[in-house]
């Protein structure tokens, strides 16, 4: 068992080296170049070069890897080209903000599907699963920004009931709370539609087994077999889901920031990338990459735990 | 339901030529719903128009987009799958890997930055984020059809690779292919309205669903409309893909045993 999760650990870092390089390498090939965007179009030649110099972006692209190399290795993340503070103090204003917004809508999105998952399994063909699979075969198509442009309208602008804009740093609890609700519903029910059906396809499997029988049988209350029998076997193949939608998750949590105004790492790299800033983009896109390596690799222990016949595969 | 879908879906492109196809009209400040059948945006130019060509812009992006990359991803993977133990294989799983660690959009972020704005390289961008899709997908079928008997069959008689790859091979790794490219078309689609919308994709003037969505982002408090419509479009097209999707899939599985 400690075998595989040793082997998972470094095969991550073994990726996450490899994406840095490629990231450094990919952003520097663009045709973005920061010193025109940072000086502007009329200024002279040899400004232009004299800030490449400092930069060190005038060296040929092995050279500026190998520095990079040196100085990640002192733990120097580098400053942003823009605005000269460290990125990872950037990163880190930035984050609680995407953090807060991720961990919401990821509580929305599974209560919200796991729920009316188990419910429309347990009542087969009712009025209620018929809802649910219609309800997920639209919520499945509607973009989150939509949803949450709709909500903006009926929920802040209309009714007044939710701030609609802004949500910055740490105001006290209950204001944070306040704002994150509409965009973490935005994306929650994106997310639900997912979710609700996996629930509902992985419940009705596993209540046809032979063990959910026996438990019956045995005199389990109905409940008390429906969730410990029945869905603990269901969070597996949800836990791999969550994997996948990770994927989903970031890219939505970018757009909602924006459609949102919050303050947040989707902003921080949009516009990094517009202002062709290098060590911020570069740093965002290991953060969302790592992000992405971070949850699947614990999706893989945590398989391993809950089936441990794949540990010694 | 799925006919009617498939119907508007394939409409847009047609209806546009019915209309006025002047995208930027004299500039007229914001109205709303008069002669133009949806309002006009804030240069004046028709929601309603503009709304249809985006149809145009963004189910070209979302279907070339798809097609290149399942074509790509098609070969690719199926070479990974068969050559299953060698170096190359082994190079195109790690690519692979690596390139599926970053969500969708921001892959396309990354591409269209190296790439820069415009149509084609919004292609590009969308194209290649979707291809490690494509190419595990290719891969794992590839895997399990290369023990078929048939195909031991076509080497012992010393087939071609060429002629094993074209005849046997890719037809039989196609459809799973098929089916999922038509469900991620409506998520390249989704990918380019969020490129454009966050300005990496179409650039300003041209009129893609994710532009119309950023230029009346800021005046939705007044005219939330000029929003809703484009986002319904976009919904409504999403929805229909998706639903065409899924018929195919059940039609392809049952028949396929």
């Amino acid at each position: 068992m400690t075998n595989y999760i040793i082997r998972s650990i470094f095969r991550t870092l073994v990726i996450m080296f490899l994406v840095m390089t490629i990231v450094f390498f990919v952003i520097r090939l663009g045709p973005y170049d920061p010193t025109t965007l940072m000086l502007g179009d009329y200024v002279e030649e040899s400004k232009i070069v004299q800030l490449k110099q400092t930069l060190g972006l005038d060296q040929p692209l092995y050279t500026q890897y190998f520095r990079f190399l040196v100085q990640m290795a002192h733990l120097n993340l580098g400053d942003s080209y823009y605005s000269g503070e460290s990125v990872v103090n950037l990163l880190g204003d930035v984050m609680p903000s995407t953090l807060d917004l991720l961990v919401a809508s990821l509580l929305v999105g599974l209560v919200l599907g796991v729920v009316p998952g188990i419910l429309a399994a347990t009542r087969p063909n009712s009025i209620f699963d018929h809802i649910l699979r219609l309800g997920t075969l639209v919520g499945i198509s509607i973009p989150e920004f939509v949803i949450g442009l709709f909500l903006i309208a009926l929920f802040a602008l209309e009714l007044s009931w939710f701030p609609a804009i802004g949500g910055s740093g740490s105001d006290g609890f209950q204001e944070r709370l306040s704002y994150l609700v509409l965009p973490a519903f935005s994306i929650g029910i994106g997310m639900m539609a997912g979710i609700a059906r996996l629930t509902r396809a992985a419940m009705l499997e596993i209540l046809s087994k032979n063990y959910i029988e026996t438990a019956r049988a045995k005199g389990v209350k109905e409940v008390m077999v429906v969730l410990k029998h029945g869905f603990r076997n269901a969070l597996l193949p949800l836990v791999t889901y969550l994997g996948i939608l990770i994927n989903y998750l970031l890219g939505a949590a970018v757009i909602v920031e924006i459609v949102f105004t919050r303050p947040g790492v989707g902003r921080l790299i949009v516009d990094a990338i517009k202002n062709a800033d290098f060590p911020v983009v570069q740093l965002v896109l290991m953060f969302y990459a790592g992000a992405v390596v971070l949850v699947n690799l614990l999706v893989d222990i945590a398989y391993c735990f809950a089936d441990p016949r794949i540990a010694y595969k | 339901m799925l006919f009617v879908a498939l119907l508007v879906a394939a409409f847009a492109p047609v209806l546009v030529t019915h209309d006025p196809l002047a995208v930027n009209p004299a500039e007229k400040l914001e109205t709303s719903s008069a002669k133009h059948f949806l309002g006009t945006d804030f240069w004046g130019r028709d929601i309603y128009s503009r709304i249809l060509f985006g149809a145009r812009y963004s189910l070209l992006i979302g279907f070339s987009a798809i097609g290149i990359s399942m074509i790509v991803g098609l070969i690719v993977g199926t070479i990974a799958g068969y050559y299953a133990n060698t170096g190359i294989a082994a190079v195109i799983v790690w690519i692979t890997d690596i390139l599926m660690c970053f969500p969708t959009l921001i892959l396309g972020a990354m591409v269209a930055m190296v790439f820069g704005p415009g149509l084609f390289n919004t292609i590009i961008a969308i194209g290649i984020a979707f291809l490690p899709r494509f190419i595990r997908l290719a891969r794992g079928n590839a895997l399990s059809i290369k023990e078929e008997l048939f195909i031991k069959a076509a080497q012992s008689i010393g087939m071609s690779t060429w002629r094993l790859f074209t005849v046997h091979l890719i037809p039989n790794v196609i459809s799973p292919l098929l089916v999922m490219a038509i469900i991620w078309t409506s998520i390249a689609i989704i990918t380019e309205v969020g490129l454009s919308f966050l300005g990496l994709g179409v650039p300003p003037p041209t009129a893609s669903w994710g532009n119309i969505l950023l230029d009346n982002l800021r005046y939705f408090r007044m005219r939330p409309a000029h929003v809703i419509w484009p986002s319904i479009a976009i919904a409504f097209t999403v929805q229909a893909l998706n639903l065409i999707g899924d018929r195919f899939r059940d039609i392809l599985d049952p028949k396929m045993r």
